[in-house]
C-alpha cells in the first residue's frame, strides 16, 4: 500500500462490479494479491471478507452486509481498487518496469465505460495483448468507470481490474 | 487532549485506531455499532466521532443523521473513515451531516492530523484533504442542538458513561441541555483574550485585524478593555468618542449611535471602536454586547475584540465569537494562566472546535517548550509567533509590523492566524 502504514494489514478493499449490484469488501491479499486470485482458474469463487452490497443504480445504499462471503468471479466486470499498487500480480514485472509505457485506452465493459491507462513494456503491442493473454482480468490504472445507465455514477482507482470475457469495445486512446 | 468516540464493527480496526489516538493524547472510546455508538454520543457527548460506514444494523450514514437530528449529539463533529472511498461516498457522507470523510487504509500520521482540524474547525465547517476547510452554509450562524451553557453557571460536569445493561437515564447534561435558553447566533467575531498582561495580546489583535483588513475585508477592532485598553495608543489614534457613550443605556443600546464613536486608522484600513481613556469599574452588559457586536457585523466582517478580563462584556463577546484566540507567552505563569482560562472557557460553553491558541515569543529567549505547554494544556498550540524586535518600533510608528513588514516571520505567522480565524 504505497508504504504506508495501513490499518489492516494484509486486506485490500475493493469494489466489485457485477452487471446489477456494487459489492465493497476485503480480500485477504497476502502471499496472493487480488490479481493472480482473480486469474486462478482453479477457483470459481473469490472469498471477500465484509462483505456490503449495493444496487448499482443506487451505490450508495447498502441493501446488504454479511461477514463474508463468495462472489463468482466471471460475474464481476470489473474490479475498483484504490491503490494502483493493489492491482498489481506477484510478478509485477509485466506491468511494472524502466521501460513500461502507459497507453491510454477505453473500454466498454459490463455496462461501464473504463477510461485508463494500461502500462506495459514498450516493444508490446497492447490491442494483441488484450487479445492473446492467457490472464481472465487485466488492470488498467488511474482509471475511472461510468455507468452508461446513469453516468452520475462513477467510480475512480488506482487500478481499475477489467474482465477480459466482458470486454464489449476495447479500444486506444493514442497510439 | 479530545475525547473521541470510534463508531465501527470491526474489532481489530477499532483497536488500531484507539492506538493511534490515544498515542497522540486523545481519550479514546469505542462503539461496535452503529445503535451503540448513536447511545454513547449522546451520553458522552464526545468533542468528536470517527464513523465508519459499512455497519450491520445502522449504517454509518443512519448513524450521521441520528446525531444530527438528536440537539444532545447535532454538534459533535463527525469524521466518516471507510473503505468505501468513491467520489460518491463521500458527497453522501457529507450530505448526511459528516465533517470530514477519509477513506481506508490511513496513516496514523494522517489520520490525526485530520481528527485534529476536524476538532478545531468544530460542527460548522467541513474539512478536506490537505486540511482545507470551508463552511457548511446551511449551518453558518444556526447553531442547533446543545446550546452554549450560561457563561455564569458553573463548568459542566463531564457525563458517567451509563451502568452496563442498565437503560440510559438522561444525564444531569442533557436535562440542563433541554432546560438551558437558547444561545445567542454566532456573529463573525474572533475575540482575541489573555488575562495576563505582557503577552502581546494587543498587539497580536491589531496585526490579526490589519491581517484581515489587507484581504479586503471590512475589518472593526473592538477594544473591550476597561482598565485603560491600548489599541488606540498603539495605532497612534486620538479617539473622541469610545463605548464608555453607550454606557448609561443599560442592556438596549442606541447602536445607530454606533457609527459617531467609530475612528478610522488609514495606515491599516481598519475601524476601531475605542476603549474608555481612562479606567473604569463598569462595562458594557452582557445583551448590550451582543447589540453592539450584532450592529457591527452587519457592516464589518469580521469584528476583532481584544479583551484582557473576563467582564460581562468579554462573556458576551465570547458568546457571539465564531472564534476565540487565545493568547500566551512561554513562561510557567503564562501556561498556567492560559489552563486556567482553557478550563473557564470549557466552563462557559466556548467548543474546543473554536480556540486557537497562539504562543507569542515577545523576548528573544526561549522557556518553556512547546512540546511541554502543550502536555500542560492537553491540546496543540495553532500558531507559534516568533519574536520580533521590530515590534517597539511598530508601536512607536503607530503602524501594525504586517503592514510594514509582510515578509516577516512575525507577519506570516499572523497571516497563519488569520486563515485558520476565517477558515
Amino acid at each position: 500500500m504505497q508504504g504506508q502504514a495501513s490499518i489492516r494489514q494484509g486486506y485490500v478493499a475493493g469494489e466489485f462490479m457485477t452487471r446489477t449490484y456494487r459489492i465493497s469488501g476485503e480480500v485477504e491479499a497476502k502471499g496472493t494479491p487480488i490479481l493472480d486470485q482473480l486469474n486462478d482458474l482453479n477457483a470459481l469463487f473469490l472469498h471477500l471478507k465484509r462483505m456490503f452490497i449495493s444496487p448499482l443504480l443506487d451505490p450508495t445504499v447498502l441493501t446488504g452486509n454479511f461477514e463474508q462471503g463468495e462472489v463468482r468471479k466471471d460475474t464481476l466486470g470489473l474490479v475498483v481498487l484504490s491503490q494502483w499498487r493493489d492491482g498489481l500480480p506477484l510478478r509485477e514485472g509485466r506491468y511494472v518496469g524502466p521501460d513500461h509505457v502507459d497507453r491510454e485506452v477505453f473500454v466498454v465493459v459490463s455496462g461501464f465505460e473504463v477510461e485508463g491507462a494500461i502500462r506495459l513494456h514498450k516493444s508490446v503491442n497492447v490491442p494483441n495483448f488484450v487479445r492473446t493473454t492467457p490472464e481472465q482480468f487485466i488492470p488498467i490504472f488511474d482509471a475511472k468507470a461510468t455507468l452508461t445507465a446513469r453516468r452520475s455514477v462513477v467510480f475512480k482507482g488506482g487500478a481499475i481490474l477489467v474482465n477480459r470475457g466482458h470486454i464489449e469495445v476495447f479500444a486506444m486512446l493514442k497510439d | 487532549m479530545s475525547r473521541i468516540l470510534v463508531i465501527d464493527d470491526d474489532v481489530n480496526l477499532l483497536q488500531m485506531v484507539k492506538l493511534m489516538l490515544e498515542r497522540v493524547g486523545h481519550q479514546v472510546e469505542i462503539a461496535k455499532d452503529g445503535m451503540q455508538g448513536v447511545q454513547m454520543a449522546a451520553d458522552h457527548q464526545p468533542d468528536l466521532a470517527i464513523i465508519d460506514v459499512m455497519m450491520p444494523g445502522l449504517s454509518g450514514y443512519d448513524v450521521v443523521r441520528k446525531m444530527r437530528q438528536d440537539p444532545r449529539t447535532a454538534r459533535i463533529p463527525i469524521l466518516i473513515l471507510t473503505a468505501r472511498s468513491q467520489p460518491m461516498d463521500k458527497e453522501m457522507a457529507l450530505e448526511a451531516g459528516a465533517n470530514a470523510f477519509m477513506s481506508k487504509p490511513v496513516t496514523a500520521h494522517e489520520l490525526t492530523e485530520r481528527v485534529e482540524a476536524v476538532i478545531r474547525a468544530g460542527v460548522n465547517y467541513r474539512v478536506h484533504t490537505g486540511l482545507l476547510t470551508e463552511p457548511i452554509p446551511s449551518r453558518l450562524g444556526r447553531p442547533v442542538g446543545r446550546p452554549a451553557a450560561d457563561p455564569l453557571a458553573p463548568p459542566r460536569q463531564t457525563p458517567t458513561p451509563p451502568v452496563s445493561g442498565a437503560a440510559a437515564q438522561p444525564t444531569s447534561t442533557a436535562e440542563t441541555t433541554r432546560t438551558s435558553p437558547k444561545p445567542p447566533p454566532r456573529l463573525p467575531v474572533t475575540t482575541v483574550i489573555s488575562l495576563r498582561g505582557g503577552t502581546g495580546c494587543t498587539t497580536i489583535a491589531i496585526n490579526l485585524a490589519a491581517a484581515l483588513a489587507g484581504d479586503a475585508r471590512r475589518v472593526c477592532l473592538a477594544d473591550f478593555s476597561a482598565v485603560g485598553g491600548h489599541v488606540a495608543l498603539y495605532l497612534h489614534l486620538k479617539p473622541e468618542h469610545s463605548w464608555q457613550d453607550l454606557l448609561s443605556q443599560g442592556d438596549t443600546p442606541a447602536v445607530a449611535q454606533l457609527p459617531g464613536l467609530l475612528t478610522s486608522h488609514t495606515a491599516s484600513g481598519l475601524t476601531v471602536l475605542a476603549a474608555p481613556p481612562r479606567p473604569l469599574d463598569e462595562t458594557l452588559s452582557t445583551p448590550a454586547t451582543h447589540s453592539v457586536l450584532r450592529a457591527l457585523t452587519a457592516t464589518y466582517a469580521p469584528v476583532v475584540v481584544d479583551s484582557r478580563q473576563l467582564d460581562p462584556a468579554t462573556k458576551g463577546a465570547l458568546q457571539v465569537s465564531s472564534s476565540v484566540v487565545v493568547v500566551m507567552t512561554d513562561d510557567p505563569a503564562a501556561v498556567q494562566s492560559t489552563s486556567q482560562l482553557l478550563g473557564v472557557l470549557a466552563g462557559m460553553g466556548v467548543e474546543m472546535g473554536r480556540i486557537r491558541v497562539v504562543l507569542n515569543h515577545v523576548r528573544p529567549t526561549f522557556d518553556v517548550p512547546a512540546d511541554a505547554i502543550q502536555k500542560a494544556l492537553k491540546r496543540p498550540i495553532s500558531v507559534d509567533v516568533p519574536y520580533e524586535p521590530g515590534q517597539p518600533i511598530a508601536v512607536r510608528r503607530g503602524v501594525p509590523l504586517v503592514s510594514t513588514k509582510p515578509d516577516s516571520a512575525f507577519a506570516r505567522s499572523i497571516q497563519q492566524l488569520a486563515r485558520t480565524v476565517v477558515s
